[in-house]
């Protein structure tokens, strides 16, 4: 918990960060304003590519998750941006009370789209958007516990280790994100995720503590990314 | 243009702070423990009933060729909930009197369940077989094989009603 909450402000410090970089001037602005009630947004408005920080700052903060992910984008109208998300995620965790030990690793996918807010205003600099995201793993996982003792007739015991156990999970996001220009065409991006997890492949003697892409495997949960972004040139 | 940076960090702390609760604790079941829950209903009737003599029931298990007798029930009156061996076979005695008794004897498998690597290890039974005998009670009916940590009505125990008041 006060692992979580660390890199929590350190996000938030990287983003406040971000948003402090030098923006255009006023005048300038005032000048593309002007122009933009002018001119109609073209459809094909840009393709961006990003990568997200927040798995590596999290490692680093001892965190046993690991995540990688990559997104494109595309910017139709300055208004929708469909999104294809592709990550490796992996954990390998033992409970100190339980002595449970959980192992995966194994890629995602997401795809889905975002929704800019602030369509109607292309002269600034950053994009608030809303999205919908659908989620997709395939992964085994191993876990292990200690041997269960019967607690009435005592003397016998029980071992608790599967390897290989093969699932499949799907879920949907709804995405709250936040991205800033904060020099040419570099971004900073920031999303909250509410994760709702719609299928699961569940074994007889556990489900998956964690899910590629998902987090840990309870019904709902939230997420959170910290992206880099570039706008290709074309 | 400080106006909209203003709403951008406005915005950013929100996020900031709405996610700073996400860890949250685990939710692990407050029951661990596995029972089988027996029902006494009439034969006829199929209404609850009440064992006058409230018996007592002894659970027994056998362990690498030796047998091992617990209590494991006192004062069933309507009903009695019962552990299972880690064993694959149970058996439970109803001591109605000193000489009068029903034996049952469960059949099942065990699984050995983990929810939550936060969270103890539980034992779950499904049960494959039931087998009895028939002094005071008339039958056993399997109402549901699945033995977890929730509670519910495994068996009912069919009792002739004159016998059992």
């Amino acid at each position: 918990m006060k692992k979580e909450s660390i890199s929590t402000y350190i996000i938030a410090l990287l983003t406040l960060s971000s948003l402090w970089f030098p923006m255009q001037a006023n005048a300038q602005e005032d000048k593309e304003q002007a122009e933009e009630k002018t001119t109609e947004t073209p459809f094909y408005q840009g393709t961006m590519v990003g990568v997200d920080v927040f798995g590596f700052i999290n490692k680093v903060l001892s965190s046993d998750i690991t995540t990688t992910e990559a997104s494109i984008e595309v910017n139709l109208k300055n208004r929708f941006f469909p999104v294809v998300e592709i990550g490796y995620g992996s954990i390998d965790t033992m409970d100190e009370e339980t002595s449970i030990h959980f192992k995966t690793s194994a890629p995602f996918f997401r795809a889905g789209l975002n929704y800019n807010v602030f369509y109607q205003k292309p002269h600034l600099p950053g994009y608030l958007t809303v999205g919908l995201r659908y989620g997709f793993s395939s992964f085994s996982y191993d876990i292990q516990a200690p041997d269960l003792v019967d607690p009435n007739w005592g003397h016998i015991s029980v071992p608790f280790s599967y390897e290989g156990l093969k699932t499949k999970a799907g879920w949907l996001e709804l995405v709250l994100g936040l991205k800033t220009n904060v020099y040419k065409d570099f971004y900073m991006g920031f999303t909250i995720r509410y994760r709702s997890r719609l299928s699961m492949t569940k074994h007889e003697n556990s489900e998956p503590y964690y899910i590629p892409g998902y987090g840990k495997g309870k019904p709902n949960n939230f997420g959170i990314t910290y992206n880099l972004i570039y706008k290709l040139p074309f | 243009m400080k106006k909209t940076r203003n709403i951008f960090i406005l915005l950013t702390t929100l996020f900031t702070l709405l996610t700073t609760g996400c860890g949250g604790e685990p939710e692990c079941p407050l029951n661990t423990i596995s029972v089988a829950r027996f029902n006494f209903l009439d034969s006829k009737t199929h209404a609850s009933v009440t064992l006058t003599n409230s018996p007592m029931v002894t659970g027994i298990a056998i362990i690498d060729g030796e047998t091992d007798i617990d209590t494991v029930f006192n004062q069933a009156q309507s009903y009695m909930s019962v552990p299972l061996s880690y064993t694959n076979q149970t058996t439970y005695v109803i001591h109605y009197t000193d000489i009068m008794r029903d034996t049952i004897e469960v059949t099942h498998k065990n699984i050995p369940y983990v929810n939550d690597v936060e969270c103890s290890p539980m034992m779950f039974f499904e049960v494959e077989d039931v087998k009895y005998t028939t002094y005071a009670l008339d039958s056993i009916k399997l109402v549901n094989p699945q033995i977890t940590n929730e509670e519910r009505i495994n068996f009912n125990i069919y009792y002739r009603a004159s016998d059992a008041e």
